[in-house]
């Protein structure tokens, strides 16, 4: 019984900031690397099947991303997982959910999980396109969102429960294999312990590449591209403090303002 | 790791600290060392330091960066670097007066005028900035001297001339011109303010308008005929604010008379009261008045005991908190039904043994934390506190200067980073377990742990001509 995680190393912004020359992303040097908040709960989920069904369940956690996606990867093995894949080539810098869900169906094949679980979106680009595309390429059951889930290895099916809009709640039945998005809040995901975060320089990462998996160029050419990336002007709103008096006098001098008096 | 812990003891201790952390490449344990490094380990660990432009941006916006490194950032920085600078806490005046000769907008500008290091000179040229946002810093800064403060109170902003008002520097000439032209909100500033004329006193004394009155009574140079004016104001705004005032006698204080729950409650956290206003508060209908005056360190045997018995579990947490309460009360309290209750025993160093031994064999998050916290605790206590499977309960060794090695040791293995980071400050805490930290994941962890050590090394005499090590701090 294998369950596989694809994660990803997702790049929170620092409040202050400067766009790349090309204008189609932020410098690099104003990025802070981790690993997708997200995730953190689909790795979680499949660790506790795997504590609850003992020695019989393999989790194995895939990545794509370069050298500094190792961090990412190193960090759900001290969590407990199994093994890691990384899959990285030069031509995969602009991928976007698709081209991921590409190679990751190619994963699936190479491996034949019996589930398959992702974060639900990750925190920098929100998407939550890869998951679903994923189950989309295998033709393989999804649900979304999921917030619970009631799932033992090997079962045909799994019942789960999905956060809906308004508050609402929808339990389902779903067929496995499947893909789940997992929901933040499903479970508490664990600190990895130092012995663990030693033990995880010893455990096994292959290293792959798309040609490795069978993926051509054309595979590997995005469904969309940046543009451009920049921080929208300034709205006309402001905070208007002080006491009545001040606010009366501040609001006749935006009026002149606007009027030109 | 250990070889590297032995290391730092003796003459090249140091020298071998800083070896470890340059070959490592971390910024964060460099950053540690930095500020406790002599000359030549500082020019050995900024390269390590500024590895990367990434890495300046991350110590120039690092409250805990040394003041001296970011000095030098400041020499050339850039926009983006510049602007981090401008908004860290920790940046010397050398720093803000450098970055005030390359001010490009006033977003930076509004950064230096609010920073706490910012001198007379560096406000004085900022008060005539054209961007009002910077001005009305330059108001609020607390440093900004009585002669910027004058001119600021002539401009025609109100926000800057209510600030202007509130300045500590603000001298009484300034005041008196503020109140002439002014608003309430200036004048309600002004009457608060320890250098407002005399005159203004009375006048704001006299005033009809309660919040200016408000205002007034929390002012520190008030004399005791106004306070007792104050103190019997009919506005309960008024009352409560004379009630805070630090000058005010508890003899002008009347709590039989006082209908107000809310200026009770202060009156009962007041420190000098008299028996019979303790007494009287004590059998306050309001629970919030009981629970505070259930701490007062003067509360008789007698009436501690009577709100030992309150149906209000807060109110018997203050008793058991209450450094005078007996210690036959600490062993019925520590038998409670409320585990908040018993976590206020459990917190006691001079709890009796036999209150400690009540508590023992809780479960309880909140006296297992307050157990892990007490020095009286049993060692077998504390090493199974700190292998808790609550990580907040674990955390708590940290705070226990008697909490022996092995739990400590523990706790510099936890996986809660939080409590690892907590721990390296601990006096039992190890130069082995130390120097493990140097590789932790936490960023905070490397950084606490390089100092810590960095300071050890430096505490240590040189080693005697026999070889032996010195003494340990």
């Amino acid at each position: 019984m294998k369950i596989l995680v694809p994660v990803k190393q997702i790049a929170s912004l620092d409040d202050q900031f400067e766009m790349r020359d090309d204008g189609r992303d932020v410098d690099d040097d104003y990025f802070e690397k981790d690993l997708n908040e997200f995730d953190h709960f689909s790795v979680e989920q499949a660790l506790l099947i795997k504590e609850a069904a003992g020695d019989g369940v393999e989790v194995v956690v895939a990545i794509v991303g370069d050298d500094d996606a190792d961090d990412a990867l190193r960090t759900v093995l001290a969590k407990g997982a199994d093994r890691g894949i990384r899959v990285w080539d030069d031509a995969l810098a602009g991928a976007d959910g698709i081209v991921v869900a590409k190679i990751l169906a190619k994963l699936v094949e190479r491996e034949k999980p019996d589930m398959v679980f992702t974060g639900a979106q990750s925190t920098d680009f929100g998407s939550a396109a890869t998951g679903m595309a994923l189950a989309g390429i295998l033709g393989w059951p999804h649900a979304a969102v999921v917030s619970h889930l009631d799932y033992t290895p090997g079962a045909p099916s799994a019942t789960l429960r999905r956060e809906l809009e308004g508050g609402l709640e929808e339990v389902m039945s779903i067929r496995c294999p499947a893909v789940l998005s997992i929901q933040l809040g499903i479970n508490q995901p664990r600190y990895a312990s130092l012995r663990g975060i030693k033990q995880a320089k010893q455990k096994q990462v292959d290293e792959l590449s798309p040609d490795d998996l069978g993926l051509g160029e054309d595979d590997l050419r995005p469904a969309s591209n940046v543009r451009r990336m920049y921080v929208p002007e300034r709205g006309k709103a402001e905070l208007i403090t002080g006491t009545a008096a001040e606010q009366a006098a501040r609001l006749a001098e935006i009026i002149k303002e606007i009027r030109g008096m | 790791m250990m070889a590297a812990a032995t290391d730092i003891r003796g003459a090249g201790g140091q020298d071998a600290l800083v070896a470890r952390v340059v070959a490592g490449g971390d910024l964060y344990a460099a950053l540690g060392l930095y500020a406790g490094a002599g000359p030549g380990a500082r020019a050995a660990l900024e390269p390590v330091i500024f590895a990367s432009p990434r890495q300046k941006l991350i110590t120039a916006a690092a409250a805990f960066a040394p003041a001296s490194l970011l000095d030098r950032l400041a020499a050339d920085a850039g926009e983006a670097l510049a602007l981090r600078l401008a908004k860290n806490p920790a940046t010397p005046t050398s720093a803000l007066r450098r970055l005030l000769g390359r001010c490009g907008d006033a977003r930076m500008a509004r950064c230096l005028a609010a920073h706490d290091h910012a001198d007379a000179a560096i406000l004085d040229e900022l008060a005539s900035h054209p961007a009002v946002e910077v001005r009305r810093a330059v108001a609020g800064n607390p440093a900004a001297p009585a002669g910027v403060i004058g001119r600021l109170a002539a401009d025609d902003d109100g926000l800057i001339r209510r600030a202007a008002a509130a300045a500590p520097e603000a001298d009484a000439g300034t005041l008196a011109r503020l109140w002439q032209t002014g608003d309430d909100g200036v004048r309600a500033e002004i009457a608060a303010h320890p250098n407002c004329p005399a005159d203004l006193l009375a006048a704001a004394l006299r005033s009809t308008d309660a919040r200016l009155r408000r205002r007034l009574a929390s002012n520190p140079s008030l004399g005791a005929a106004e306070l007792e004016q104050l103190l019997a104001d009919p506005d309960d705004g008024v009352r409560a604010a004379a009630v805070r005032n630090p000058t005010v006698s508890d003899a002008g204080i009347d709590t039989g008379r006082e209908p107000s729950a809310r200026i009770r409650r202060l009156i009962a956290r007041r420190h000098q009261l008299g028996a019979d206003v303790i007494a009287r508060l004590a059998a306050d209908p309001d629970p919030w008045v009981r629970r505070w005056i259930a701490r007062h360190p003067d509360l008789p045997a007698g009436l501690l005991a009577r709100l030992a018995q309150d149906d209000d579990p807060g109110i018997r947490r203050s008793v058991a908190r209450n450094p005078a309460s007996p210690p036959d009360l600490l062993v019925r309290l520590a038998q409670d039904t409320a585990p908040w209750v018993q976590a206020g025993v459990a917190l006691r160093e001079d709890a009796p043994p036999e209150a400690v031994g009540a508590l023992l064999s809780s479960r309880d998050r909140d006296v297992l934390g307050a157990l892990g916290r007490n020095p009286a605790t049993p060692a077998t206590t504390l090493k199974a506190i700190a292998a808790s499977g609550d990580a907040d309960v674990r955390r708590s060794i940290a705070f226990n200067r008697a909490a022996p090695q092995a739990a400590v040791l523990l706790l510099a293995a936890d996986p809660y980073p939080l409590n690892r980071a907590m721990i390296v400050g601990h006096p039992l805490l190890d130069d082995g377990a130390l120097a493990d930290l140097l590789d932790d994941p936490d960023p905070q962890v490397r950084f606490a742990a390089a100092r810590r050590l960095g300071r050890r090394a430096a505490s240590f005499p040189p080693r005697n001509s026999d070889g032996k090590p010195g003494d340990d701090e």
